[in-house]
């Protein structure tokens, strides 16, 4: 169907401007239901949204184009291949690994009785290439309900990746630290970060030779060099 | 020697899915393939992010648009429905959400403001391939469009749709009738839609 210019323009008394409001994303997702609920009876309303959906649509193509940062991709794909691996594993459907899955350990709970996590622990940990590369398990120890982490291992370098986890406190970012097995204090790294809205990050963690864990504290912007807060999450190496 | 995970290699692992439409792509991503999902993000996010950006105002908060908006695409591309429009529509009226919630939540500071902090590339002009001519003449069309409206129609659409400002902000902030703003974004959508599809006729 193609509207004149009399059709279109002509303001519609009964419902002016409701399907506009609609499209431009004003409704809550309550005024939405009901709108769409009026829209299916009502003629008036259901023209609008077809005639002006496509104005709507063109809008993001007035603004200048921009490179989206590379960083952003990191973090994004480190979070779809982790989510992808543990779907393909925990799929009921037989299928071949395509990594060497190697036995999962519990996650030690001996440092909450240490005093470095806090109640609440969840297990996360298990990091397991998805794409067929070299399989990796860690067990980890994480505070936060909800959240998962993987520690994902390949020549040498270690990456952290957690999902689910809440942004620290104002003024306060997450620190990465690691520990030598026996050694008093854990040793701070220069990988700081606060994960997206949805509680996604990826982190480097630097080599530390013959570092038996990785941990991550929250510390006031800047980082510390001591942690000053206990471990939310708690990653061992073999 | 272990080889690195695939994520960090992706070119090779994706290569043969550069070829398929974007729907072809989701139906793929549904099935959890995210070498499928690589090329879906590499498609779009130079869209997304410039338009998170332009809501939001600041490379932060628009990164933390872009990266939500994504994980949202992976996590609930089964809602995907090719019935209701184009992947990119879609992936855009997620970021228009996504940025909108973050306006609304304050963690954008000036909501009036569009920042040029220059610390953001343009889309470089020697990768000029035929779809970037073609983006770019269709976002000189839409731009041409938009400052073609009447002003006082023209702002409300930009209040509403970029600023994520409500009808009743807006109508405050103006200080006319929420029903004059109401119909002056009917308006101005209409002339618009009208504007582009008398272009689009001319053009084709």
């Amino acid at each position: 169907m193609s509207e004149t210019h009399d059709d279109l323009l002509v303001p519609k008394e009964d419902c002016c401007g409701e399907a506009a409001v609609y499209l431009l994303g004003l409704l809550d997702e309550r005024g939405s239901e009901m709108f769409l609920e009026h829209a299916r009876s009502c003629a008036l309303c259901s023209d609008d949204l077809a005639a002006l959906g496509p104005a709507v649509d063109s809008l993001p193509n007035s603004v200048p184009q921009l490179a989206a940062p590379p960083e952003a991709k990191r973090h994004v794909m480190a979070v779809v291949r982790s989510e992808a691996g543990l779907a393909m594993r925990t799929s009921p459907r037989p299928a071949k690994a395509r990594g060497r899955l190697v036995s999962m350990r519990r996650p030690s709970l001996a440092l909450a009785g240490a005093g470095l996590l806090a109640a609440g622990i969840a297990i996360g940990g298990l990091a397991i290439d998805s794409g067929g590369g070299t399989s990796r398990v860690v067990s980890a120890d994480v505070a936060p309900a909800g959240a998962t982490v993987m520690l994902h291992e390949s020549g040498g370098h270690n990456w952290l990746t957690v999902a689910k986890m809440p942004k620290p406190s104002a003024g306060y970012v997450y620190e990465v630290w690691v520990k030598r097995p026996g050694g008093a204090l854990p040793q701070p790294t220069d990988s700081l970060f606060t994960p997206t809205n949805s509680g996604a990050a990826m982190v480097f963690v630097p080599d530390r030779p013959g570092a038996s864990e990785v941990m991550v504290t929250q510390e006031p912007a800047g980082g510390s060099r001591l942690p000053t807060s206990p471990a939310i999450i708690v990653a061992h190496l073999a | 020697m272990p080889r690195a995970p695939r994520f960090f290699a992706p070119a090779k692992a994706s290569a043969g899915r550069h070829k398929l439409a974007d729907e072809e792509l989701m139906a793929l991503v549904q099935a959890g393939d995210a070498d499928a999902f690589e090329v879906v993000y590499d498609r779009h996010c130079n869209a997304a992010f410039s338009l998170a950006y332009r809501m939001c105002g600041r490379r932060a908060s628009a990164e933390d648009v872009l990266q939500d908006t994504f994980l949202v695409l992976w996590r609930s591309s089964a809602q995907y429905d090719r019935s209701r429009g184009s992947v990119r529509n879609w992936i855009l009226r997620i970021v228009h959400n996504r940025a909108v919630d973050a306006l609304r939540r304050g963690t954008v500071r000036d909501r009036h403001a569009f920042h040029e902090e220059g610390a953001v590339e343009r889309v470089a002009g020697s990768e000029n391939t035929e779809e970037q001519t073609l983006g770019r003449e269709e976002a000189s069309e839409v731009r041409g469009a938009l400052g073609g409206l009447p002003v006082e129609q023209r702002r409300v659409i930009e209040l509403a749709y970029f600023g994520g400002f409500t009808h009743t902000e807006i109508a405050s902030m103006l200080q006319m009738p929420v029903g004059t703003v109401k119909g002056r974004m009917r308006l101005g959508l209409a002339k618009l839609r009208l504007t582009l599809a008398a272009e689009e006729g001319v053009s084709s």
